[in-house]
C-alpha cells in the first residue's frame, strides 16, 4: 500500500516532521508493504519550518537507503523500517533518485493575489464586489495586494481561491494518473491560520471529484489541528493569536456544511488552547521556524492510527480524537496510556537510547572490539563519511527536536521526554525514572552499553554490510537497553 | 618433544635430569600455562564481560605468562637437582622457559581470538 500524505503549511510541515521520528523509532505498521509519500503544500516557498522538515525526510531516505536492508518493511523490527519515496518516483521500476523531493511546485513566487486573479482585467462592477472580500489597503495587513510568496498571512479567504489552482499543477495530475486503488491519503492541515484551513477542504474536493475513479474514491484520513500554541502580540503582524479561536469556529462551522469533508474516512481532531507562553510571531518565510510541539507528535501518532485501521473500518466515516491517562503541564510520558506508550513511546525511547549511544558513547568507545578496522571502523565513519553524518545528523535532530523544542516552555504545554545529559551512563535518560545504581551495579554505565554493543556486533552475520551491521548494533543494544530499564514511567 | 626444543635453545647439561625429568615437566607445565592463560582471557573473560580485554591488558597478561613460567621453571629446576642455590644455567632456562611460554601465549591468542567477544581484535 502507498500513502501519500499531504502536509499542508507550517503545522502540516512540523506535524511531518513528528511522523519521520516516529518512523525513524521504528513504530510499527501493519501494512507489509507499505510505502509513505510525504507531500509538503505551502506556497511559502522559503518557509523555515517547510525546509526543515524536508532536509529531515531526505536524511530519513538517504539513512534508510544506506542502513537499512531492503526487505526490512513496516513491519520490521528496525529503525528507519518504512520505506519513504518521493511523489515523482511512483513507479516502482523507476530508478531511485539520488535525492528525496517533498514540495510540490506550487508556489506563486512574487505574485500578489491581485495579479493571481487578475484584478486589473476585471470589470468594474466586478472590481467592487472582490473589494467587498477583500482589504484593497496596501499598506497595513494587505489582502488583495498580499504577496503570496510569504503565504496567506493567515487568510483563509486566499488561500481558497489559491489553492484551486493545485489541479492544474503538473505533479497532482502525475499523481492522480498513478494513484491505484491500493492507496490511501492522508491530509495534516491546522484549521486557524490561512494555508492549512484553505488547503485542507480544497484539496479534498479536488480528491473527491477527481477524474481518477480510484483516486475519487480512496480511503482519507485527515487530522484537523485546532489552536494549541500562542504566537506573541504584535500590532503589525497579521498573525494575532487572540482570534485563533474565532478563526477556527468559523473553518469549523463550513466543514460541517462542506460534503467532501463529512466524506473523509477518518477525521482526527486535536486542540491545545489556553495555554500559557508563547512563540515568537512570524508571519512566514525563512525566519518561520517554530518549535516542535507535543501536539504535533500526538497529530503524527493519528496517521499511524489511520494505517494500521483496516478497510472495513474505515468503510463509514467517523471522527477522532486522542485521549491521555491524565492532564498535565509539563506533560510527561507517565500521562499517556498504556497503549501509546506501547505503540509509540517505547520505539521513541529506543531510538532516545541509541542517539545517545550513537552520538556520546561510540566515538568514545575505541578500544572496543566492534569500534575498530576490521569490525565496523568507526574511526572511518564506517567507510561513508557523508551518509554517516547525515545520520548522526538526524540522531543530534532527534534530541533537538525531543527536548529543547518540545521541552519548551514557550509551547505553552511543554513535553518533558528524554534527557540526554550524562556523560557515563544512560540511567537518567528517560524524564519521571531513574535506573538505581549502587557501588557495584552501576545502572546502565556506559561500559555495560558498551559490551552489549560488542557482542550484539560480533553475533551479526559476517556478509552483512557494516552500515546494516551498526544499526542493528545500535538497534539490539536499544531493546536491551530498555529490557533494563522496565517499565515506562 | 620439549626435552629436544630446550636443548636446542638452551644447549645440554651435563645433568641427566634436566634431559629426563625437569625440560619434559617444564616444557609441559609452560604449555599448561599458556593455554590456561589464554583460554581466562579468551573465552572466559572474553566472552563474559568488557572487563579484561584490551591490548594493555593482553601485554600485561603475557607478561604474568612469562613470568609465571620462567619462576616455575627456576624452581622446578632447582629443586630437581637439589642445589642449594640458583645457577647461571638454571636462570638461562628460566628466561628461555619464559621466552616460550610467550610465544606459546601469542600462537594461542591467533588461535582462540576468533572465538571470543571482547577480546575479538586483541592484541590486532
Amino acid at each position: 500500500m502507498r500513502v501519500f500524505i499531504f502536509g499542508i503549511g507550517g503545522t502540516g510541515s512540523r506535524v511531518l516532521r513528528s511522523l519521520t521520528m516516529l518512523l525513524a523509532s521504528g513504530v510499527k505498521i501493519n501494512q507489509k508493504a507499505l510505502t509513505v509519500i510525504p507531500i509538503v503544500i505551502d506556497t511559502d516557498a522559503h518557509n523555515g519550518d517547510t525546509s526543515r522538515t524536508r532536509d529531515v525526510l531526505r536524511n530519513y531516505y538517504t539513512i534508510r537507503k544506506n542502513f537499512v536492508n531492503k526487505t526490512v518493511n513496516s513491519e520490521s523490527d528496525s529503525f528507519f523500517n518504512t520505506e519513504i519515496r518521493s511523489f515523482n518516483r511512483l513507479d516502482e521500476k523507476a530508478p531511485d533518485s539520488a535525492d528525496l523531493d517533498v514540495q510540490f511546485n506550487f508556489q506563486n513566487q512574487d505574485n500578489t493575489f491581485a495579479n493571481f486573479i487578475n484584478y486589473n482585467a476585471l470589470s468594474q462592477p466586478n472590481k467592487d464586489m472582490i473589494e467587498l472580500f477583500y482589504n484593497d489597503s496596501v499598506n497595513q495587513f494587505p489582502e488583495l495586494h498580499l504577496n503570496l510568496s510569504v503565504g496567506f498571512k493567515g487568510n483563509p479567504n486566499i488561500g481558497s481561491v489559491v489553492f484551486n489552482d493545485l489541479k492544474y499543477s503538473q505533479q497532482f495530475k502525475n499523481l492522480e494518473s498513478s494513484f491505484t486503488a491500493n492507496d490511501r491519503v492522508f491530509i495534516i492541515s491546522s484549521i486557524f491560520g490561512g494555508t492549512g484551513s484553505s488547503g485542507f477542504p480544497t484539496l479534498v474536493k479536488l480528491i473527491r471529484t477527481s477524474t481518477n475513479n480510484n483516486l475519487a474514491k480512496t480511503k482519507i484520513g485527515a487530522i484537523t489541528v485546532m489552536p494549541y500554541f500562542n504566537v506573541e502580540s504584535n500590532d503589525k503582524s497579521a498573525i494575532n493569536s487572540a482570534i485563533f479561536d474565532t478563526k477556527t469556529k468559523a473553518a469549523l462551522s463550513f466543514y460541517s456544511g462542506d460534503t467532501h469533508i463529512s466524506s473523509i474516512n477518518s477525521l482526527y481532531y486535536i486542540a491545545d488552547n489556553n495555554q500559557p507562553g508563547s512563540l515568537p510571531n512570524v508571519e512566514g518565510g525563512v525566519d518561520q521556524i517554530n518549535n516542535a510541539h507535543v501536539i504535533e507528535l500526538i497529530s503524527a501518532t493519528a496517521i499511524i492510527d489511520f494505517l494500521n485501521t483496516d478497510d472495513a473500518t474505515l468503510e463509514s466515516p467517523r471522527c477522532l480524537e486522542f485521549g491521555s491517562e491524565s492532564d498535565g503541564s509539563p506533560f510527561t510520558i507517565a500521562q499517556f496510556t498504556n497503549d501509546t506508550k506501547e505503540k509509540y513511546i517505547k520505539p521513541l525511547t529506543k531510538f532516545a537510547y541509541a542517539t545517545k549511544i550513537g552520538t556520546d558513547f561510540i566515538p568514545t568507545l575505541s578500544n572496543e572490539t566492534f569500534y575498530g578496522p576490521k569490525e565496523l571502523n568507526i574511526d572511518s565513519a564506517l567507510g561513508m563519511q557523508g551518509e554517516y553524518n547525515k545520520l548522526m545528523e538526524f540522531f543530534e535532530g532527534f534530541k533537538t527536536w525531543s527536548t529543547t523544542e518540545m521541552g519548551s516552555a514557550n509551547n505553552g504545554r511543554a513535553f518533558n521526554s528524554f534527557n540526554f545529559e550524562g556523560s557515563d551512563n544512560v540511567n537518567t535518560l528517560v524524564h519521571g525514572k531513574t535506573i538505581e545504581a549502587g557501588i557495584f551495579d552501576k545502572g546502565l554505565s556506559k561500559k555495560k552499553v558498551a559490551a552489549k554493543l560488542t557482542s550484539s556486533e560480533v553475533g551479526l552475520p559476517k556478509d552483512m554490510a557494516i552500515p546494516e551491521k551498526y544499526l542493528t548494533m545500535l538497534y539490539e543494544t536499544s531493546c536491551y537497553c530498555l529490557d533494563e530499564f522496565g517499565q515506562l514511567p | 618433544m620439549f626435552q629436544k626444543l630446550y636443548e636446542l635453545l638452551c644447549g645440554k647439561n651435563d645433568d641427566p635430569t634436566y634431559a629426563t625429568g625437569i625440560f619434559p615437566t617444564v616444557g609441559l607445565y609452560t604449555l599448561i600455562f599458556a593455554i590456561v592463560f589464554a583460554l581466562i582471557f579468551y573465552l572466559a573473560l572474553g566472552r563474559w564481560k568488557n572487563i579484561w580485554y584490551t591490548r594493555i591488558h593482553w601485554v600485561i597478561t603475557l607478561i604474568l605468562v612469562g613470568i609465571v613460567s620462567g619462576v616455575f621453571g627456576l624452581f622446578q629446576a632447582k629443586s630437581a637437582v637439589g642445589a642449594d642455590s640458583f645457577d647461571s644455567f638454571m636462570i638461562k632456562f628460566s628466561i628461555i622457559n619464559a621466552v616460550v611460554a610467550i610465544v606459546y601465549f601469542i600462537i594461542l591468542s591467533f588461535l582462540l581470538k576468533p572465538f571470543s567477544i571482547f577480546s575479538k581484535r586483541t592484541p590486532i
